[in-house]
C-alpha cells in the first residue's frame, strides 16, 4: 500500500516537518521476533541452557568424573538423574558435558558461516569464471560424505577438539556459500546496487557495505540451523567414539552408555534430551529470525 | 559544435548469451553501433519498445556494462576508456536516475545517506560539507530538508523518486542519465517528476539523456530525439522536426500506437498497427532490421541494410525509401 | 440502459482487518455493468480498483473482507452465495484477466492444456473437444499456427503471445463478463495496440462484457463506454466515457485529464511544450483519510465544507454523476 509519511512534495516548496520518527529496519526486525511466542521461547530456553552449562557445575558441585554413587542407578534414586555404567552422576555430566558439546557447536559453526560467507559471496559478486571455478570447488565439498570425511579426518589426526571443529566446519560450508552466491546474485542486480556503482563505488565497497548486509537475512536463518546441525553432528562423531575421549560430552556420555539403552534408559535419554532441547531452541530461534526478517510477513513500508 | 557536452561514437554493446544449438557462442546485439551527441543544457531523448537496446546505452554510458566498440566522450574525457580510480575521477561529472525507485534506493540507507552516498564514495567535501548538501538537494527536489532522517520505505513512489534525483544530483553533475525516471509512477506523480526535471534542467544547466518507452513523455522533456529499434537508431531529429515530419515506418507505427484520452472510441482500430513483435536481438536479420515487420518492405530492405542518412536541420532516417514513402498518419501529411 | 444490468455492484465496502482495526480499502462503491459494454475504471496504484475486482471474484486476499453492500450478477447478490456458486461463475460467467502474462500462467502446462482444462471443469466437455475448442479459442486470438502451438509452453512465447494466450483462456467458456486488471501494462505500445483491437473484435464478435482497469485515461478514451474514476478507495466520478472525459465533472478527474502527457504531432509539435499542469501533494495513506471529501486537501476548488462533509453522488448529466460539492452540471458544447 502507500507509504507513510504526508511529508509531502509539490515541485513548489515544503511543507511541515516529518513527525514520525525514523524507525530502523532492525529495530523493527526485533520488535516483530519478541513478539513471535515461540521464538520468544527458544530464546529463554536457549539461555537457560547457556545459564545450566556455564554456571551449572559450580552450583551442582558434582565431579561428573567421579564415581558417586551405585552404577546404573535410576533417577532419584540417589542422584537427581540416575548414573552411568560406572557410577558416575549423569546431570553433572550433562551439565559439564554441555561446555564442549556447545563450544564445538559454536565454534564449527562460525568457521562453517565464515567459509560459506567468503566462497559464496566472491562467486556471486564477481561471476563468470570465478564463480565457475569457486562453485566446482564447492561441489566437490557438497558431494563428498561429509559424516565419512569428518570421520576419516578425526582418525587420522587424532580426536582433539580441534580436529573436530575443523572436520565438522570444512564439509558444512557448501550450503551457506551457494545460498550466499544466490542472494549476492539477487541483490546485485538490483537497482541500488547499479546506483551505487555509478556513484563511484568501488568492488569492496559494493560487496560488504551495499551487497551484503541485504544478503544476511536468510543467511542469519540458515546460520542457526548450521548451530544445530553442527551440535548434532558432534554429537553423533562422540557417540561413534571419534570424539575427543578426555573432553565429555552430550554425545561422548550417549556413546558409551549405548550399551546400556535397555537397562538403564536414563544414561542415554538425559542427554539425549539436552541436545534436542538445545537444538530446539536453536530451530525456533531460527525460525523467529525469518519470520521477522521475511518481508511478506511484513506490511509494506 | 563548441557546446556538446556528450559524444557517442560507433557504440556497441555485444552480450555473451551462452552456447548457440549448432555450436559457437550467441551474441546479443544489444547496442549495434549508434552515434549521437548531447548539447549542454539540453535533453536527448531516446525512444524504443523493450528490448531495443535503449537501456543499454544508458548503462554504456555510465559505465555499468562493458563496452564491445565504439567511444563515450564527456566534454574532453574520454570516458569510455577509463578504468578504476580516474574513471572515478570523473564520476561526479554524469549521474544516473533509474527506473523503479523502489528498488534503486538502499532500503538499509536513511535518506541523507542515500544522497551522500556519492560524496562519500567520490570524496568530496567533509562531513558537514556532505551532509549540507544532502539537505540542499532535498529541498531542490521539494522535499522537507528533515526527510533525510527517514528510510526509504517511509516515502511514497514518487518521494522516492525525488530522492533518487536528489542523489543524482549531489555531486553537482553536468549530465544525468534517467532510464525511464516515470514509468513506475502513477500520472499525478509523474507530471511532477517531469516538471522537476525540466526545473532542475532550467536552474543548473544540466543536460539529460532520456530513456523512456513513453512518446508524449519524450516530447514533453527532449530537444532532441532518437528512435531505437533492435540495437540500432533508426530516425533521429529536433523534436520538433521528429513530431511534425517523422519519416521512418517504425517512428510512424510508434506514433500511430500512441492513446489519446481525447481520441474517438475506436481510434486505434482505424490506424494502420503494427503486427508482431521485434525479432531476437541475437540474431538479428541482414537487411532492415524492421523489415520483418514493416508493411513498406521490399526485397531490397531484407537484403541491404539502410545507413543513417540526412534531410537537413539534423534529421536522419534509416530507411532506403524515407522521404518518399506516405506517412499512415494524417497530421504528419497535412505538416509535410 | 434499463432493467438489470449485467453485473451491478450496490454500496460495496470493503474492510482491511490490522491490529489497529479495521481500515476501510473501499468504501461505499456503486457501479453497473450493463450486457456487452466496457466499463472502464480508472485511478492511481492503491485508489481501490483492483481490490473492487477482487471483491466482485470474491478472490480477497486473506485479512480482507466485504463488510457492506452487494454484488450483484443478474440480480443475484453473489456476497453471500456458497463457495461452490462462485466457482461456477468464475471462469464461466466471469473471467479474468491478470497484468503479468509471465505469471499468470503455469510453467508446467503447455497453452493447450490450459484453455482446455478450464474448458472440461466448466463446460463438461469431453478430452477431444475441449482441445478442439483450445484451437478454435488460440486461432480466435489470432496465434498464428495454432494448432502447433498448442502443444507450446507459456515460455516458448513472447509478452504480446502470452497475454493473447490469457485472453484465450479467458473467452474459453464464453463468459459474459472479462475483468482485465491493467491487461497491457506490461507490454510495448505497438503490442498494446494489437491487444486493444483484439479485444474490441472479440467484444463485437461474442458480446462480452468487459471491466477494464487501468490508469491509463487514453486506453480508457479507446476502449470504454462507461468509466468509473476511483480515488482513495471511493468512487468518485462514473458516467458515459464521452461525457466524462470530454466534461469532467469531478476536480480529480479533471486534474487526471490535464497531467497526462500527449504527444502532439504535427504543427502542433513546433510549438514549446505547454507546461503539463500536476495535482499538487499525494494520496491520503490508507487508514488516515481526510473526515471530507478525500480529495480536498489536494483540490483547487476545496472550500471547508469539503473539508469537513463527504460529498454525495451528484447527478450532473445524463448517467453522469460526480461525488463532489463543486460538481457543474454538464454543458453540452
Amino acid at each position: 500500500m502507500m507509504s507513510s509519511e504526508p511529508m509531502q512534495a509539490t515541485a513548489a516548496p515544503v511543507e511541515a516537518a516529518p513527525a514520525a520518527k525514523p524507525d530502523h529496519p532492525m529495530r523493527e526486525t526485533l520488535k516483530i521476533f519478541l513478539k513471535n511466542r515461540s521464538a520468544a521461547g527458544g530464546l529463554i530456553l536457549l539461555g537457560l541452557i547457556l545459564f545450566a552449562t556455564i554456571f551449572g557445575p559450580a552450583i551442582y558441585g558434582v565431579d561428573p568424573y567421579e564415581m558417586v554413587w551405585m552404577p546404573l542407578s535410576p533417577p532419584g534414586d540417589g542422584t537427581p538423574l540416575g548414573t552411568d555404567y560406572i557410577g558416575r552422576d549423569i546431570l553433572a555430566g550433562i551439565l559439564v558435558g554441555g561446555r564442549v558439546t556447545l563450544i564445538v557447536g559454536a565454534v564449527s559453526a562460525v568457521m562453517t558461516i565464515v567459509i560459506g560467507l567468503v566462497v559464496g559471496s566472491f562467486a556471486g559478486f564477481f561471476g563468470g569464471r570465478v564463480d565457475a571455478a569457486l562453485m566446482k570447488f564447492t561441489e566437490f565439498f557438497q558431494v563428498l560424505p561429509s559424516l565419512l570425511l569428518a570421520m576419516v579426518m578425526v582418525t587420522i589426526f587424532s580426536p582433539s577438539l580441534g580436529t573436530i571443529i575443523f572436520a565438522i566446519g570444512i564439509v558444512g560450508w557448501a550450503q551457506i556459500a551457494r545460498l550466499t552466491r544466490a542472494e549476492f546474485m539477487r541483490i546485485a542486480s538490483l537497482e541500488y546496487v547499479k546506483a551505487a556503482r555509478a556513484a563511484g563505488a568501488r568492488d569492496g565497497y559494493l560487496m560488504f557495505r551495499v551487497i551484503l548486509p541485504g544478503s544476511l537475512p536468510p543467511i542469519v536463518v540458515a546460520s542457526a540451523l548450521v548451530t544445530g546441525a553442527s551440535i548434532l553432528f558432534e554429537a553423533g562423531l562422540s557417540f561413534l567414539g571419534l570424539g575427543d575421549p578426555n573432553q565429555l560430552s552430550w554425545g561422548l556420555i550417549i556413546g558409551q552408555n549405548q550399551n546400556y539403552l535397555m537397562d538403564a534408559w536414563w544414561t542415554v535419554t538425559c542427554p539425549g534430551i539436552a541436545i534436542f532441547l538445545t537444538v530446539l531452541a536453536i530451530s525456533l530461534i531460527g525460525d523467529g529470525i525469518n519470520d521477522a526478517l521475511n518481508p511478506r510477513a511484513r506490511k509494506r513500508g | 559544435m563548441s557546446d556538446e557536452l556528450l559524444r557517442v561514437n560507433g557504440l556497441k554493446v555485444h552480450f555473451d548469451a551462452g552456447r548457440a544449438p549448432g555450436g559457437g557462442r550467441r551474441t546479443v546485439h544489444a547496442v549495434d553501433g549508434v552515434d549521437f551527441s548531447v548539447r549542454k543544457g539540453t535533453s536527448y531523448g531516446i525512444v524504443g519498445e523493450s528490448g531495443s537496446g535503449k537501456s543499454t546505452i544508458a548503462q554504456a554510458i555510465m559505465r555499468l556494462v562493458p563496452i564491445t566498440e565504439g567511444s563515450i566522450f564527456l566534454k574532453e574525457h574520454q570516458i569510455s576508456g577509463l578504468e578504476g580510480q580516474s574513471l572515478r575521477a570523473v564520476r561526479d561529472r554524469f549521474q544516473m536516475v533509474f527506473q523503479d525507485p523502489f528498488s534503486s534506493l538502499n532500503p538499509r540507507k536513511k535518506a541523507r545517506a542515500a544522497i551522500r552516498e556519492p560524496l562519500d564514495l567520490l570524496g568530496i567535501g567533509d562531513e558537514k560539507g556532505r551532509d549540507k548538501v544532502a539537505e540542499d538537494m532535498l529541498a531542490a527536489v521539494g522535499l522537507h530538508r528533515e526527510a533525510g532522517r527517514l528510510f526509504p520505505h517511509q516515502f511514497s513512489g514518487g518521494q522516492r523518486q525525488r530522492l533518487c534525483i536528489a542523489r543524482a544530483l549531489a555531486s553537482r553533475p553536468e549530465l544525468i542519465v534517467c532510464d525511464e525516471p516515470v514509468s513506475a509512477l502513477d500520472v499525478a506523480i509523474q507530471a511532477q517528476i517531469l516538471n522537476l526535471l525540466r526545473q532542475l534542467q532550467a536552474e543548473m544547466g544540466l543536460s539529460y539523456v532520456f530513456i523512456s518507452h513513453d512518446l508524449a513523455v519524450v516530447q514533453y522533456v527532449c530537444d532532441e530525439v532518437a528512435v531505437m529499434y533492435l540495437g540500432e537508431f533508426v530516425e533521429k531529429a529536433p523534436a520538433a522536426k521528429l513530431f511534425s515530419s517523422a519519416m521512418h515506418p517504425y517512428t510512424w507505427s510508434l506514433m500511430s500506437a500512441a492513446l489519446s484520452p481525447e481520441a474517438e472510441r475506436g481510434t486505434l482500430a482505424k490506424r494502420p498497427l503494427l503486427g508482431g513483435e521485434p525479432p531476437s536481438p541475437t540474431a538479428p536479420p541482414p537487411g532492415c532490421r524492421f523489415a520483418a515487420r514493416c508493411p513498406f518492405a521490399t526485397e531490397r530492405c531484407r537484403a541491404e541494410k539502410p545507413a543513417l542518412r540526412g534531410f537537413g536541420e539534423g534529421h536522419r532516417v534509416a530507411c532506403h525509401y524515407a522521404g518518399e514513402l506516405e506517412p499512415p498518419i494524417p497530421e504528419l501529411r497535412r505538416a509535410a | 440502459m434499463t432493467g438489470t444490468p449485467f453485473l451491478e455492484v450496490r454500496n460495496l465496502t470493503v474492510e482491511m482487518k490490522g491490529e489497529s482495526g479495521a481500515i476501510r480499502v473501499l468504501d461505499d462503491v456503486s457501479l453497473r455493468i450493463e450486457r456487452g459494454r466496457t466499463m472502464g475504471i480508472v485511478g492511481e496504484s492503491g485508489c481501490g480498483k483492483s481490490m473492487t475486482a477482487l471483491a466482485i471474484m470474491r478472490l480477497l486476499p486473506p485479512g480482507f473482507e466485504i463488510t457492506a453492500g452487494q454484488v450483484l450478477v443478474e440480480g443475484e447478490d453473489i456476497t453471500r452465495v456458497p463457495e461452490a456458486r462462485m466457482r461456477a461463475l468464475r471462469g464461466n460467467d466471469i473471467s479474468m484477466i491478470f497484468q503479468e502474462p509471465m505469471t499468470s500462467l503455469n510453467p508446467v502446462f503447455t497453452v493447450g492444456d490450459q484453455i482446455a482444462e478450464a474448458v472440461k471443469q466448466h463446460q463438461g466437455l469431453d478430452a477431444g473437444a475441449a482441445e478442439q475448442r483450445a484451437i478454435e479459442m488460440l486461432k480466435a486470438v489470432q496465434i498464428p499456427g495454432a494448432e502447433a502451438r498448442l502443444h507450446a509452453y507459456p515460455h516458448e512465447f513472447s509478452g504480446g503471445m502470452r497475454q493473447r494466450v490469457m485472453i484465450a483462456m479467458a473467452l474459453a467458456c464464453q463468459p459474459r463478463l472479462i475483468i482485465a486488471d491493467e491487461p497491457t501494462t506490461a507490454l510495448d505500445v505497438t503490442v498494446q495496440a494489437q491487444i486493444f483491437a483484439l479485444m474490441r473484435e472479440l467484444q463485437q464478435e461474442t458480446g462480452t462484457a468487459i471491466m477494464l482497469i487501468t490508469h491509463d485515461l487514453g486506453a480508457v478514451a479507446e476502449l470504454a463506454d462507461d468509466v468509473a474514476v476511483f480515488y482513495a478507495g471511493k468512487r468518485i466520478e462514473s458516467g458515459p466515457a464521452g461525457a466524462i472525459l470530454r466534461h469532467a465533472a469531478h476536480p480529480y478527474t479533471s486534474g487526471l485529464m490535464s497531467c497526462t502527457p500527449r504527444l502532439r504531432l504535427s504543427a502542433a509539435a513546433r510549438d514549446g511544450a505547454a507546461v503539463l499542469r500536476e495535482i499538487p501533494g499525494m494520496v491520503p495513506q490508507l487508514g488516515r483519510m481526510p473526515q471530507g471529501c478525500r480529495f480536498a486537501p489536494r483540490c483547487p476548488l476545496a472550500d471547508d465544507r469539503c473539508r469537513s462533509v463527504m460529498p454525495p453522488d451528484v447527478e450532473v448529466g445524463p448517467a453522469h454523476a460526480a461525488a463532489c460539492w463543486k460538481a457543474e452540471t454538464e454543458v453540452m458544447a
